[in-house]
């Protein structure tokens, strides 16, 4: 299963659709928000477990971006992977209570897969849950408290009664997997 | 001095916000600070957690986030992507050296002529958006407190109709007992002479004088709207009534109510 592309002409594509959204070309947020709200609903869907909350999630983080479209650099990053951490963290912020307080710029992330289209991504969602699926349930159960519930590792083995460091190494073994199934 | 795989699973929990050691925090951003494999490392760890996002794709918004947010994206102010201006490098001739001075005078003299224009122009532009921000925000809320009244299950609703025998005049009131607001609308309402309005009222269940609840002057086709707000919260209404004042409103309604509820 080949998930990945051709990273120069899809950055390339990425980089003239936030073009035009610098440029004030609301047809181009349109365009954006058809391809990537999927994404950014899923993940504020899934940590905050309440549509209502979800929806105002994705309209934060799109309407950031249309405000501040320089946050983004095509050659820092590519678009669905940073949306979606974004949605998770302003989604982790919401279940926490706290303020929206994170800087959309100061997220680079060095993405190698590609998700810009739909199919790529579905591709890719199979083999995500195919890898989660494999790992042993305790370093599964680690990971999604860490991403999904926006616990602290401390709170995580307060929670499940693992060493600290068993916690620490567990996550970070299962977040190197899943890189490991996309290398 | 610890080295980079010593800080590789504290890395992992910083790059999802996991990490509450203090001190362990403090040592991983200052060492962040001066290692750029471990920033690296730091930026595809975050892109793995991307990857762990993917997991939960599958819902969709419904169609309204979409027209939610384009809305909003029409109502920003509208902004262009700032210009850089070209910088035109050239090598002046020898024998223009001495008119340099002066010819950088009258440029610089002429660019901040130009300058000075274009930032009052800005201000005007700011200002004009600022007033038309202002407007939108006034809208907003008023349409924001329509719609709550509207979609209160507890509003009181009543609809008034002509007391005379004359058919069509219709009234419908939205009543918020708990937040002192009413909204009413009118349709086919009788034209009213100039001087005079329809004034609505409030008559309170306990008897107390009857209190005013806004003013409206019908359209051509005799539509009209209130949306009034008591200073008072919680009084319990026993009708709503209309009656036709002089233009400004009473503070004592003058007889005959025009209108009033149907049941």
């Amino acid at each position: 299963m080949r998930v990945s592309g051709t990273q120069a002409s899809n950055t390339k594509d990425e980089g003239a659709l936030i073009a035009r959204i610098r440029a004030g070309d609301e047809s181009a947020m349109s365009e954006l928000y058809d391809g990537y709200s999927g994404i950014v609903y899923g993940v504020a869907l899934r940590v905050l477990g309440d549509t209502t909350a979800a929806e105002d999630v994705l309209q934060e983080v799109f309407l950031q971006l249309w405000r501040n479209p320089q946050a983004f650099s095509a050659d820092r990053g590519r678009l669905a992977p940073w949306l979606a951490v974004i949605a998770r963290n302003r989604a982790i912020d919401l279940l926490r209570k706290r303020p929206f307080e994170e800087d959309i710029s100061e997220l680079p992330i060095a993405a190698k897969v590609n998700l810009e289209d739909e199919s790529a991504r579905r591709l890719a969602m199979e083999k995500v849950r195919g890898v989660l699926a494999g790992l042993p349930q305790e370093q599964r159960k680690s990971l999604e408290m860490a991403f999904f519930e926006g616990m602290t590792h401390s709170e995580i083995a307060g929670k499940t009664g693992e060493p600290l460091g068993t916690v620490k190494t567990r996550i970070r073994a299962g977040l190197l997997a899943l890189r490991k199934a996309f290398a | 001095m610890k080295d980079h795989a010593q800080y590789a699973d504290a890395l992992a929990l910083y790059a999802m916000d996991a990490l509450d050691d203090r001190q362990e925090l403090a040592e991983l951003e200052a060492h962040l600070g001066t290692c750029g494999e471990c920033r690296r490392e730091l930026e595809a760890l975050r892109a793995d957690t991307a990857l762990l996002a993917l997991s939960a794709t599958g819902p969709q918004p419904p169609q309204r986030a979409r027209l939610r947010l384009m809305q909003a994206v029409g109502a920003e102010p509208r902004r262009a992507e700032m210009k850089k201006p070209k910088l035109v490098m050239g090598r002046l001739q020898p024998r223009w050296l001495s008119l340099v001075p002066m010819a950088a005078a009258i440029v610089l003299a002429i660019a901040s002529f130009t300058l000075l224009r274009e930032v009052q122009g800005l201000k005007d532009r700011n200002a004009s958006l600022r007033g038309r921000i202002d407007d939108l925000s006034k809208q907003n809320e008023h349409a924001r407190v329509m719609l709550e009244l509207l979609r209160n299950p507890k509003a009181e609703q009543l609809t008034l109709v002509s007391t005379a025998n004359r058919p069509q005049p219709q009234m419908k009131t939205f009543y918020d007992r708990e937040k002192g607001r009413v909204l009413l609308f009118a349709s086919n309402a009788a034209q009213l002479p100039d001087d005079k309005v329809y004034e609505l009222w409030l008559i309170p269940m306990n008897g107390a004088a009857p209190m005013p609840a806004g003013t409206f002057s019908p359209d051509n086709s005799g539509g009209g709207m209130i949306m009034h707000q008591f200073d008072t919260q919680g009084i319990q209404a026993k009708i709503f009534a209309v009656t036709i004042e002089p233009r400004g409103g009473s503070q004592t309604p003058t007889m005959p109510i025009v209108m009033a509820p149907a049941s």
